[in-house]
Formats: C-alpha cells, sequence, structure tokens
C-alpha cells in the first residue's frame, strides 16, 4: 500500500515516453541477442553434424593444379609411383584408389532413343568408394552389357542448364536407368559394340564410371594398358585434420572438400551471427543509458517529494528499493515478451529448417539464463545509479 | 526525551542582535512532557529552530543535543527511525502531497508504523471535521483543510515530542479549539511533549512555560 503510494507521488514524475523508448529498446536488443545466440548454436550444431558426417565417410577427391604446362604435357599431371607411395604412407589417410581413364575412344549412341551420338569418357575407381554401388554394377570378360553410374550433377546440368535451353524434354533419374544406350570402343585398330544402361547416380564422383575390371580390360586390349592416374580419391580419418591440408599445400594438391567449402560457409555466417549478437548487446547498453537517465531524470524532478518522504521518516535505500522494483518489473516483463517472441520465431525457424533435414533444439535453459544475466546486471547498473544520484 | 540547545545560533543569525531571545546563543533544555510556546514575531527563528530540531537543517553554530548525543551526528537512519517514533511534526508549509488524497497522505505516514488502524483515523477526522475531504485531492483543498489534514498526519504515529509550526495559521477559533483539543489528548495518551510556535500569545494549551525566541 505505502509502495503504491510513492510510486504514485513519484511516477507522476515520469517520463512515460521515455521508458516506453527504452522498453521498446531493450525489448528489440534482447530479441536480436536472444536469436543471435539461438542461431550461433544453431551453427555449431550444424557445423558439428556435418563435422560428423564427414567423418564417417571422407572421402576427398585430388589432382594436381592444371597449370599450362598440363596443357601441353599430360603426363605432368599424373601421379607418379614415388607420388603414389608417399601419399599412401601418410597416417591420416585411411585408404587411397585412383581414378583410371580410358586410352580408347568412346563413343554412346543414343540414335533410336534421342537421334543422336556422341563422344564419351568414362573413368574407374575401386568399387569400396563408390557410394551408390547396385548390385547390377559388376562386369566380366565376355560380357556385352556395361553398367554406368554417373554423377548426379551430370543430370542436373543435362536437366536445369542443358533440356531447359534447347527445348529437350527433362528427365527424371528413373527414366535415364530405363534407357539403354549403344556404346562403341576402338583403338589399336579394333572396335567393339557394347550396350549400356546407368544403373545409378552419385553424389561423391564427379564423373561417368564404369566397373574396374571393364576399364582394366579395355585399356589392354584398345589402348596402351593402364595409365598413371591424374586423379585419386582418398578416405581420410578426419577432412578437418590441419596436417592433411598442409600435406594438400605442400603437394599443391586440390581437394574437392564439401567440407572445406561448409566450413567456410559456416565461418562467414558465425561472423554474421555475432555482428547480429553485438548489434544486440548495443541496443542492450543503448537502452539501459535511457533507462538510468530516466530513473535519475525522475528523482531530480521529484526532488522535493524525496524531501518530503524523508521528513516523514522514509529512508533513501526505501525509496531507491520501490524504483529499482518498477524497473524490475520493467526489465523482467520486456525479458518475458522478448524470449516468447524470441521461441515463437525460433520454432517456426526450427519447423522450416526440419523439413530440410536439419533437426536443431531450441535452447531453453541457455537463453533464459542468458536474459536472467543480463536483467540482473541492468539492475544492478541501475541500482547503483540510482543509489549515487539520491546521495 | 531532552533537548539540551547550547549557545545555537542559525548562520543566517549571526549579523544580527539576539541578545532579546532565550534560545539563540543560550543555554536552555527542553524536556518532554512539559507544552512549550516558543512565542515571536515573525522572522525571529521559530520555524528554524523547530528545523534544526527535525534534523532538517544544519546551517548553525553551537549545538543541539538529544539526550545527550549531538544532532549533528546523527545518521540517515537514526533521523528516520526518530521520525517514525520519536519526533512528530507540522510544517507550516504543511508538506502535503498535491497529487494524493486527504486520506492517501496520512496513510503514507501511518503505514511507517500502523500506530492506528483507519477506523481509528476516521474517528479523529471525523473530530476535525475532515472526512469528507478524505477523497479529494490535496491540491484542491483550502490551506485550513489542509492544515487539519497535515494535523491528523502527524498525529497516527507514536512520538515523545511534537513540534506544531503555526499550526492553526488558517483555522478559525472554532476549528483551532477543537485541534487543540484532540491533540492534547493525543499527548496525553503518550506522554508526549508539544513545541509549538506562535506569533502572539494564545491559550490553546496548558502551557508549562513560553519561551520567547
Amino acid at each position: 500500500m505505502r509502495n503504491l503510494l510513492i510510486w504514485k507521488i513519484l511516477l507522476s514524475r515520469q517520463g512515460k515516453w521515455q521508458l516506453l523508448i527504452a522498453g521498446i529498446g531493450f525489448c528489440i536488443g534482447l530479441l536480436i541477442l536472444l536469436v543471435a545466440v539461438q542461431l550461433y548454436c544453431d551453427l555449431k550444431k550444424i557445423l558439428e553434424t556435418q563435422q560428423n558426417r564427414e567423418n564417417q565417410t571422407a572421402y576427398l577427391i585430388i589432382n594436381k593444379q592444371v597449370t599450362l604446362l598440363n596443357t601441353f604435357d599430360k603426363s605432368v599431371s599424373g601421379f607418379s609411383q614415388s607420388e603414389w607411395d608417399t601419399l599412401r604412407k601418410q597416417n591420416f589417410i585411411k585408404a587411397a584408389g585412383a581414378f583410371q581413364t580410358n586410352q580408347f575412344k568412346i563413343t554412346g549412341n543414343l540414335t533410336q532413343q534421342l537421334g543422336f551420338s556422341t563422344d564419351l569418357f568414362f573413368e574407374a575407381i575401386p568399387d569400396s568408394f563408390i557410394d551408390n554401388k547396385p548390385e547390377e554394377f559388376k562386369w566380366e570378360e565376355g560380357k556385352n552389357f556395361i553398367p554406368v553410374i554417373v554423377s548426379s550433377e551430370f543430370l542436373n546440368l543435362y536437366n536445369f542448364g542443358y533440356a531447359m535451353t534447347q527445348g529437350l524434354p527433362q528427365l527424371p533419374a528413373a527414366a535415364v536407368q530405363m534407357i539403354p544406350f549403344e556404346v562403341s570402343i576402338s583403338g589399336n585398330g579394333k572396335s567393339e559394340k557394347f550396350s549400356a544402361k546407368v544403373v545409378a547416380f552419385s553424389d561423391r564422383i564427379p564423373t561417368v564410371l564404369v566397373p574396374w575390371e571393364f576399364m582394366s580390360w579395355a585399356n589392354k586390349e584398345f589402348g596402351s594398358g593402364i595409365p598413371s592416374p591424374s586423379r585419386l580419391i582418398i578416405e581420410v580419418y578426419d577432412a578437418g585434420d590441419k596436417r592433411l591440408k598442409k600435406f594438400l599445400d605442400e603437394k599443391k594438391y586440390i581437394a574437392n572438400s564439401e567440407k572445406l567449402r561448409f566450413q567456410k560457409a559456416g565461418t562467414v555466417l558465425t561472423v554474421v551471427v555475432t555482428i547480429a549478437g553485438a548489434a544486440g548487446v548495443l541496443f542492450v547498453i543503448l537502452s539501459l543509458v535511457i533507462f538510468v537517465l530516466n530513473f535519475q531524470l525522475i528523482l531530480s524532478r521529484a526532488k522535493q517529494e524525496v524531501d518530503i518522504l524523508l521528513n516523514l521518516g522514509y529512508t533513501r535505500q526505501f525509496i531507491t528499493r520501490i524504483l529499482n522494483l518498477q524497473f524490475a518489473l520493467i526489465v523482467f516483463g520486456v525479458l518475458t515478451v522478448a524470449l516468447s517472441a524470441q521461441r515463437f520465431g525460433v520454432i517456426r525457424l526450427h519447423e522450416y529448417l526440419a523439413r530440410h533435414g536439419f533437426l536443431l533444439k531450441t535452447e531453453t535453459t541457455l537463453l533464459l539464463v542468458i536474459g536472467v544475466i543480463i536483467a540482473l546486471f541492468m539492475l544492478m547498473f541501475n541500482s547503483i545509479a540510482l543509489r549515487l544520484s539520491l546521495r | 526525551m531532552v533537548f539540551r540547545l547550547e549557545n545555537l545560533l542559525p548562520k543566517p543569525f549571526e549579523e544580527i542582535d539576539v541578545s532579546a531571545s532565550h534560545v539563540w546563543n543560550k543555554s536552555i533544555g527542553l524536556s518532554s512532557g512539559r507544552y512549550i510556546c516558543l512565542q515571536a514575531a515573525s522572522g525571529k527563528g521559530k520555524s528554524t529552530l523547530l528545523h534544526i530540531l527535525y534534523g532538517r537543517r544544519k546551517d548553525y553554530s553551537g549545538s543541539a543535543m538529544l539526550d545527550g548525543a549531538d544532532i549533528r551526528s546523527f545518521s540517515e537512519g537514526k533521523w528516520a527511525a526518530l521520525r517514525q517514533k520519536k519526533l512528530s511534526i507540522v510544517f507550516q508549509e504543511l508538506m502535503l502531497f498535491s497529487e494524493l488524497t486527504g486520506l492517501e497522505n496520512i496513510l503514507l505516514k501511518s503505514r511507517l508504523t500502523n500506530y492506528y488502524n483507519q477506523d481509528r483515523i476516521f474517528e479523529m477526522a471525523k473530530r476535525l471535521n475532515v472526512q469528507h475531504l478524505f477523497r479529494k485531492k490535496c491540491g484542491i483543498l483550502s490551506f485550513g483543510e489542509k492544515q487539519r489534514i497535515a494535523i491528523l498526519r502527524a498525529l497516527v504515529q507514536p512520538f515523545e515530542w511534537l513540534l506544531l509550526d503555526e499550526p492553526f495559521s488558517h483555522l478559525d477559533s472554532e476549528n483551532s479549539q477543537r485541534a487543540a483539543e484532540l491533540i492534547l489528548e493525543e499527548c496525553k495518551g503518550r506522554h508526549a511533549g508539544i513545541l509549538v510556535t506562535a506569533l502572539e500569545h494564545d491559550n490553546l494549551f496548558p502551557y508549562h512555560e513560553i519561551i520567547t525566541v
């Protein structure tokens, strides 16, 4: 009751606009900060998940840098036996396999189906490196059918690049797998026809794959034997390993690491989120300054009232406590609003991300703790400022 | 509670001849339970004396002691405790909150000690004929009405000394009489002393002492 009376006396001196503006500023700042913290946690989680995913199947395809030298002398881009040995000795590399390219001419014939034929290239890698190997992806001498695995990127390139612009029909993966085509290979004065079909699409290997056995046989039969590989696929324990990066840099090998790209994006995003968080902190600080100034203004406007209260037997501590109580109500009210708004937004965001395969946890305790710490800090700061200005 | 004043002289009176005063630059004692009238013409420092005794002014030389302790040394907390339980005052300028109602002004004081309940406060208000003002904001009351609210406010707490600074200046004789009767009853009940300032002699209280300031 007496608290209410004192409020009535002091609050009649209050700049309601200042308080409202400071309250809104505080709410926005807190909201930005809390969202930034949540996003930071989300990012960390996504990066970790990605890292784990990479850790399980950390496959990198490496090749030498293409320079003008390679343009004129293809042997420069090949890996020599000693390079190959050095690579395999590194203890952060679990396994390594070579890409075997064709040393003969290949023509794909789709005359009956699509009305065109084209020169092709094939590559082969040991089976254990293939991510999506169906049962039928095998070959033995004497068989006329060649199973082919194509990079899913090629299909995307065709569907969204080529077909769109050339007025050709778009092809779903299943349809492509139903179309058989004819392959002619020739070399060493011999030629032979095979039937072929795409049996799978690979996300990992960006090429046209045929079984290793077929490639080895065909290179001997139609080409000049098995060439030194110009691309390698390696399986590593941890794609984020610093020794790996150092090794690749030293040897001037180039790796296609999705993870490296992902981490770069992650770093950029982390920086953005941190800047947003800093903006949030700035807002909170500015609103705190407005709050403190406002309360000091109240006290200086209410000098006479404070004087009367002291003469009635009230103490400065008591008056400060009343103002602190009012501030606490504002701060915790705003905190509740900001936390609810943040939660509402984050739950929507997480629902959206869940539809894209990211299952994320909404941080409740952490955000609550951060919010309460900020609130307590503001109360403490204001309390000290009030005590100083009442002295 | 005994006030003892030794060579007390407010700063503004330093250049003025105060030899006629029985307070300034003299040694006097004021014992509680006694009814004392501080009488003087305007500008002689009656209010100043009350303000010094109530701890509102410190611009004086000499000393004012309360039960042997120099009141200059009292902390804010000590003054707050005294003002809640030992000293009560009616200021000449009343010091009411104009945005609060009559009742709220009284409750603001009453809630510090809860000495009287609300029924008792209403009873006292009836005697001063101000109960109908309880719901009105003090800002719109006449000075005489405010004076009675301020007197009530001073009476709703425990005290050993009641300081009254020209408390009836805006009251007619009938209302002054009623107020003085109530004040006297309350002081008797508490065995408290009265220190009242007046411009000229009056018979509102059975004074033990009249001191010329």
